[in-house]
């Protein structure tokens, strides 16, 4: 055993799109192993970043090869196992934010700790803790709707912080600021992974970013390296 | 917040789509409640009518309408010859005198000369389960011959008369009886009932019994129609030609079943447009909630990503989106029945022409009473319909829910995350 946090093993990963199959990714070797960095991911457009990443976060399984993470192959997790990955080891932050209209900014942090059965009181504790991280504690009963990208982002991130993932995967989370903006919430995420220890993986086109990130890969022709 | 709260919360998130949903559904069960009550109280009424119908006989003088004019009365004596025929449980002497008063509406008011004990038969139909005593009581066998009287309900409130108050009788400016101009004595005559029969026709009326109302009218041994009832329904048929041979001709034998016949062939169809109809806005409701449903799931399937990616289980999201539809289909099956309790009795009255606030065919003349007037309809849902629908409706949320709910989920979350 090594102690890799994120190791992929010849994972491939077809798309069957009608009577074409269309190779998102073809027999990936990589692994990260040091904890607490903030990683950025670039690659040309189609080059299955964001699949990448959905395989990490067990949002989707690969064709063939393995994806371990913390000694774990995802492809044997059950779907129980599965659904309690997605909710306590990792968190995840959208390029649209993907926060639930309907519901507060705080009732939206609550949310992953409910799934999680955390008793409600010290559910609205720590949530109020991850408002705090994010500076929108004054935002907390607006609906997200109402909120600025920015700030909305900022209530996303602290929604993956919800149940102390190890580790944060955001696919383009600045891809809908301006850079301004976008510059902030890098900074938080680079912030949070080392004072939280978290490993946060960006995927991003913005080289401002890549500058910023503590490691940098690259995917392309179905290889991802180190830049 | 728990998965309920988000569910029912979700109901108004959008709110026209929300309300627009809610009001068709509330529309196809208010349309499908008020369908089936009429229905069943049509199936009902029929089947009380038939019965009731079914082992009578009326005998009139021949060419008789249903007030007997133009024509003779028959002679009392005739029942003499009607009591040898078999199979005849009773048998019912009534005189009709037609009297006018144009100061009050309505302005013909039937007097009825009836035996004592006998059922209280209203013109123009003599459906004896119809008259209902409201005060006072009925008449008993010392009554024959004396001046007291039955009245109507309208008769008694257009002449502010009670129990124990006296009319003259007649009052009008006109009797007639058998097609004859009568020549009355007017005799003072205490109130000693009120019925009510349910249409103001009928509520105009006023009974006498028979000896009184012959000496009145100065028509000792005239009556104007004999109600025959038959043992079994089976013997309808043999008292019936026993009859007619008895009478040869001058006398109209009315068997109920002719009348069955008529009745129910007007209550076949209505029936059958009635059960048409209910299928059709049953289907109707089914297919909105499944709509409602596929609706609500096909445009949220990238939440549900969203959801199963923050670490809801499968069971989590399908129970905030079956509560989600069961809300919907609630709130919509509430006020369906809502609205059918108020206005679906006025709407299916005045579908059928019937008098709004009675569920009785308003005001009749003379002659054939159409068939509508025959039906009081039940029109209060009874506690197990409301439960029915409700459970019905519910039930069908939540297996509309289930498909889409289900393909939703057995999409990876990375799928479901690419849906826009
Ligand atoms: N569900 C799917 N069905 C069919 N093809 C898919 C599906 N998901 C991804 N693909 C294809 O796989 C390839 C990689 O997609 P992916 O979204 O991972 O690219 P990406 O690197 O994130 O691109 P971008 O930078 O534009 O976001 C693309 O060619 C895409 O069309
Ligand atoms: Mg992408």
């Amino acid at each position: 055993m090594n102690n890799d946090i994120i190791s992929l093993k010849g994972v491939t990963k077809e798309f069957r799109q009608g009577a074409t199959i269309i190779h998102a990714l073809k027999d990936i070797t990589w692994n990260l192993s040091n904890t607490g960095k903030m990683v950025a991911v670039v690659g040309p457009s189609g080059s299955g970043k964001t699949t990448f990443l959905n395989l990490v976060g067990a949002l989707d399984v690969p064709t063939s090869g393995q994806v371990i993470v913390d000694g774990t192959n995802i492809a044997d997790l059950t779907e129980r196992e599965l659904t309690k990955y997605r909710r306590e080891k990792v968190g995840f932050v959208f390029q649209n934010y993907n926060l639930i209209p309907n519901l507060s900014v705080l009732e939206n942090i609550m949310l992953p700790m409910e799934f999680a059965r955390t008793p409600k009181r010290e559910a609205l504790a720590r949530a109020l803790g991850f408002l705090g991280d994010v500076n929108l504690e004054h935002r907390q009963k607006q609906k997200p709707p109402t909120l600025s990208g920015g700030e909305q982002q900022r209530v996303a991130i602290a929604r993956s912080l919800a149940n102390d993932p190890d580790i944060i995967l955001a696919d383009e989370p600045t891809g809908n600021l301006d850079s301004q903006t976008g510059a902030e919430i890098i900074g938080l995420l680079k912030g949070l992974a080392h004072s939280k220890n978290k490993t946060v993986i960006i995927i991003t086109h913005d080289e401002g970013i890549v500058k910023i990130a503590d490691e940098h890969f690259m995917l392309r022709n179905s290889k991802l390296t180190e830049v | 917040m728990s998965a309920f709260s988000r569910g029912t919360r979700n109901v108004y998130r959008n709110k026209p789509r929300g309300l627009v949903l809610i009001l068709i559904l509330a529309l196809s069960v208010g349309l499908f409640v008020g369908l089936s009550q009429a229905t069943r109280a049509l199936t009902t009424q029929t089947k009380n009518l038939t019965r009731i119908l079914e082992n009578t006989i009326e005998v009139r003088n021949a060419g008789a309408t249903g007030m007997g004019q133009g024509v003779e009365l028959i002679p009392e004596q005739d029942v003499v010859g009607v009591k040898t025929v078999e199979h005849i449980s009773q048998i019912e002497k009534q005189l009709l005198v037609r009297n006018v008063y144009s100061e009050y509406f309505p302005t013909i008011s039937i007097t009825t000369g009836n035996e004592p004990g006998k059922p209280l038969r209203v013109a123009t139909h003599g459906e004896p389960a119809a008259v209902r005593i409201i005060a006072g009581r009925d008449f008993t066998e010392q009554d024959q011959g004396q001046n007291v009287a039955i009245i109507g309900q309208v008769y008694a409130e257009n002449r502010d008369l009670t129990v124990g108050a006296t009319f003259l009788e007649p009052g009008g400016e006109k009797a007639q009886a058998g097609g004859q101009e009568l020549e009355a004595v007017i005799t003072e005559i205490e109130v000693v009932g009120i019925f009510t029969s349910n249409f103001a026709f009928g509520d105009n009326q006023v009974f006498l019994p028979l000896k009184t109302a012959q000496r009145i009218y100065g028509l000792d041994g005239g009556i104007s129609v004999l109600w025959v009832t038959v043992d079994e329904i089976g013997n309808v048929e043999a008292v019936e030609t026993a009859l007619r041979d008895e009478f040869g001709g001058t006398r109209d034998v009315l068997t109920g079943q002719s009348k069955v016949r008529f009745v129910s062939q007007s209550f076949d169809r209505i029936l059958v447009i009635g059960k048409i109809s209910l299928l059709l806005s049953l289907f109707v409701g089914a297919l909105v909630v499944i709509f409602t449903m596929v609706l609500t799931t096909q445009e949220r399937i990238k939440e549900i990503g969203v959801l199963k990616a923050l670490g809801a289980s499968n069971w989590e999201v399908a129970f905030q989106f079956i509560v989600e539809t069961s809300t919907l289909v609630l709130v919509g099956s509430v006020l369906g029945l809502a609205s059918y309790s108020t206005i679906g009795p006025t709407l299916i009255n005045s579908l059928l022409g019937l008098d709004t606030q009675t569920g009785i065919q308003p005001g009749i003349e003379m002659g054939l009473a159409p068939v509508s007037s025959l039906v009081s309809i039940e029109y209060t849902l009874q506690p197990s319909v409301i439960v029915l629908t409700l459970l019905a409706t519910l039930a069908f949320a939540v297996l509309g829910s289930l498909y889409p709910i289900w393909r939703a989920l057995s999409l990876p979350p990375a799928e479901a995350l690419r849906y826009e």
